[in-house]
């Protein structure tokens, strides 16, 4: 139990390990990593001095996928195998991608399970190995800089990504081969970032505009304590639909039609870019895009009708600004500062905006580009355990209520939205018809009260009910929400006692099995020996388990367990130890989880009893205090 | 020793079970709590801990929630002293349902009349008043123990979640005035 080891002066190793752990900004345009070293969080940089990585793979039809700046490179001449902004389709099911995907140069394919595929020349490929193979060339980069296999690693994900979305970002960790600390909020990771630096108390903003998303998070900072109030946003909106209002001018300006070409959209698209990121400092700037005809048009954009242009963009910001205040019970008063990240906060009139509604110049030390992956990193590190005896604590919320299909088409709310995570919300229902043996569960997500407006999450049944007359039957629907923001469900009839148990897999997310089949896929043409490193994390799991188990057992077995429940812990452990000599897989992890069921009981007691007794030296600190 | 799954949410923070605690040493707690079994402190623990931090973790954000809010408190308050609460029974108390009704007319009056916004802070303020005013009668009810205290309680703590309501109602309208 690596809580009460610490205390324990017998149980502590002499010389701690330093744990390799990363934070990783996967972004929608840019990808980052960051490390702490010696103390100090930073990003990491490749081979090449590059911080960013852009978040854009290249496939082809005989050779592994290229990532990064040769891939962005390659964008024009190659646009349908070349897939950037993958994030923006991820855990999104095909008619979400229909409304988003007219205005992406790709060319989709349906699939069975609901999700959208991109057709290239490597085959259908979905946006979660677009991700895994960004999370992968971070990782290789990673463990090359670093020197080792990394511990763990936290990954940011927008904090108004919805279950399905998050779900797909830990599909794609899963894939990479990493191993997920947690999945962190974006305007919570730049929150630590400052926080920490700054060691401000109070309420912070942070106002998080990125490449395609758009994020706000009220936090409270208080003795190392970062509590979000509240958060809200708009998970379809960041700097690519800037581009996107840009190019949409300048064709209408050359006269072009919504018909060009994928490669010639592509060339507009990044020349709105260059034209946008140049405003940022010049008051005019120049620009040129082919004609269908193949001849050159030129103009000149100035800042101030650029500002007009995306106006309505920024206004958006500002609606989940207001949302969010009135959600954390706070008026523009009560707001010590507010932090920008992302790329699109570069923009002046973002900035100006900003300054106007929160009624205060924003906060712009820290490079936006960078902070969130520099708190991904702080985190990180704590959490790989690098620094027992940090009081630093995220307390987040789930960005969106969580709700059930009831009568009529309506949704009955179990979790509000910002409510603290992790929670555990129960509620019953009853049949309607007499005789009724099934039940359908359906999960949403959203903030409307009709099923239509909502997120479909996941539908499942209840069966086997006992018939019985019309609301006889007594269900009870429980949401548990992790640390990570996801959801699992279980419904069961209390009556009979008939269960249904669901982790949560989108819609139209991938299923498990789908999972590891393209585990087991990519694994034919990995360069690593798969098995080997699987083999490799089941042994690590079952020494932490063994090392954990004899702690325990040294401390606390007696008053604690009984003999016969000692003799059987005790046979547990050493048939463990035995099996992990076999180096076979099936056989340590039999071995493995039956030490975890012998030794339940005895970690529940032991967590009550060293929680009460901490926690009564807490209150003994407080009568001195 | 007792589970923390047995214990009710005025045990879990160590407070005696009475109306009026005190906020501030409630959130120290609920933090040093949260400080101790928060699931960021069981990332490398076994599954079996990591599944019951993420439970009592829930359980404590739970109690949080519950015994920071006055209306939630006395509600809770209600049920651990054996008073069923049921939300779909209107009251039978007809001055107290005059005066909902003459409330809601005023709130109409106020939307639609003249210098609105003003006349809407001026009655979001007298209704923070009288929810003060109702948790510090809360507050003496929960102590007392005569006979009929816990009657008392109810239709104060009816009156809150009726005052409560009409006050964020007041809250939407001023978010669509802005």
């Amino acid at each position: 139990m690596v809580l009460f080891q610490i205390s324990e002066p017998g149980e502590m190793k002499l010389q701690r390990q330093h744990h390799l752990a990363v934070g990783i900004d996967l972004g929608t345009t840019n990808s980052l990593l960051a490390t702490v070293r010696d103390g100090h969080a930073e990003t990491m940089v490749d081979a090449q001095g590059n911080h960013h990585c852009p978040s854009v793979v290249r496939y082809f039809s005989d050779a592994p996928p290229l990532v990064g700046q040769a891939a962005k490179d390659a964008a024009y001449q190659d646009p349908l195998n070349t897939i950037a902004s993958a994030k923006r389709l991820l855990g999104r099911g095909v008619a979400d991608v229909e409304t988003t995907a007219n205005k992406l140069p790709y060319e989709f394919s349906k699939t069975e399970s609901g999700m959208p595929s991109i057709k290239t020349v490597a085959g259908d490929i979905s946006p979660v190995t677009v991700s895994a193979d960004i999370l992968k060339k971070l990782m290789r980069q990673a463990e090359a800089d670093l020197g080792g296999e990394l511990d763990g690693v936290v990954i940011t994900v927008p904090a108004y990504f919805d279950d399905a979305q998050r779900q797909a970002t830990k599909d794609a960790a899963r894939l990479a081969g990493l191993k997920v600390l947690r999945l962190l909020n974006e305007p919570t990771a730049a929150a630590v970032a400052y926080g920490l630096d700054s060691g401000s108390e109070g309420v912070h903003v942070v106002y998080d505009f990125g490449g395609g998303t758009f994020d706000v998070s009220i936090l409270r900072f208080s003795r190392g304590v970062f509590e979000v109030m509240a958060t809200a946003g708009d998970s379809a909106l960041g700097g690519d639909d800037v581009d996107r209002v840009l190019a949409e001018w300048m064709m209408a300006e050359a006269g072009l039609g919504g018909e060009i070409g994928h490669s010639h959209l592509r060339r507009v698209i990044g020349e709105a870019n260059r034209v946008k990121e140049a405003l940022t400092t010049a008051d005019s700037v120049s620009f040129s895009i082919d004609t269908v005809e193949g001849s050159q048009w030129q103009d000149k954009l100035s800042r101030a009708d650029f500002e007009a242009l995306i106006e309505p963009l920024i206004k958006r910001t500002l609606r989940p600004c207001r949302r969010a205040l009135r959600d954390a019970g706070l008026s523009i008063d009560d707001i010590q500062d507010v932090v920008m990240v992302g790329g699109s906060t570069r923009i002046p009139r973002v900035r100006e905006c900003v300054a106007e509604f929160f009624e205060r110049a924003p906060m712009v030390d820290i490079d936006p580009d960078k902070v969130v992956a520099v708190g991904a990193a702080i985190q990180a590190d704590i959490l790989v355990g690098n620094k027992p005896g940090d009081e630093m604590l995220l307390l987040d919320v789930i960005p969106l209520s969580l709700g059930l299909e009831t009568m009529g088409g309506l949704v009955e709310k179990l979790v509000p939205r910002n409510t603290t995570i992790p929670v555990v919300r129960a509620q019953e229902f009853t049949t309607f018809k007499d005789g009724q043996t099934a039940m359908s569960v359906h999960v949403l997500q959203g903030e409307r009260e009709l099923v239509a407006d909502s997120r479909s999450l996941a539908r499942f049944e209840l069966r086997g009910i006992p018939p019985m007359n019309a609301g006889a039957a007594r269900i009870r629907v429980t949401f548990q929400v992790d640390a990570d923001g996801l959801l699992s469900v279980a419904a069961q009839e209390l009556t009979s006692g008939v269960e249904s148990r669901i982790e949560i897999k989108p819609s139209y997310g991938l299923s498990d099995s789908e999972v590891e089949k393209m585990l087991a896929d990519s694994l034919l043409y990995a360069e690593d020996d798969v098995k080997k490193r699987r083999l490799h994390e089941q042994l690590v799991d079952s020494a932490r388990l063994i090392e954990a188990v004899e702690a325990a057992l040294n401390m606390d077995a007696d008053g604690m367990l009984s003999n016969k429940e000692c003799v059987t812990i005790k046979a547990a452990l050493i048939s463990l130890k035995e099996t992990q000599q076999s180096e076979e897989i099936a056989l340590i992890k039999a071995a493995h989880d039956k030490l975890e069921c012998a030794t339940s009981d005895f970690a529940a007691r032991r967590m009550d009893i060293h929680i009460n007794e901490a926690l009564a030296g807490k209150l003994l600190d407080q009568i001195i205090d | 020793m007792e589970s923390f799954f047995s214990k009710d949410y005025f045990q879990l923070f160590n407070f005696p079970a009475v109306y009026d605690i005190d906020r501030d040493v409630l959130t120290q707690r609920y933090r040093d709590m949260q400080g101790l079994i928060h699931p960021d402190r069981f990332v490398n623990a076994t599954d079996k801990e990591r599944r019951i931090s993420v439970q009592l973790t829930a359980l404590i954000n739970e109690a949080y929630n519950v015994l920071k809010s006055p209306l939630a408190r006395a509600r809770y308050l209600l049920q651990l002293r054996g008073v069923d609460i049921d939300d779909s029974v209107t009251s039978k108390d007809i001055a107290f349902l005059t005066e909902q009704i003459e409330l809601r007319e005023h709130l109409e009056d106020v939307k639609h009349g003249a210098n609105a916004e003003q006349a809407l802070m001026q009655l979001a303020d007298e209704l923070q008043q009288r929810l003060r005013r109702l948790q510090l009668a809360l507050e003496a009810v929960f102590l007392d123990d005569c006979a009929d205290a816990l009657v008392k309680a109810h239709r104060l703590y009816d009156e809150m979640q009726f005052i409560s309501r009409l006050n964020d109602e007041l809250d939407e309208i001023e978010d669509a005035f802005n």
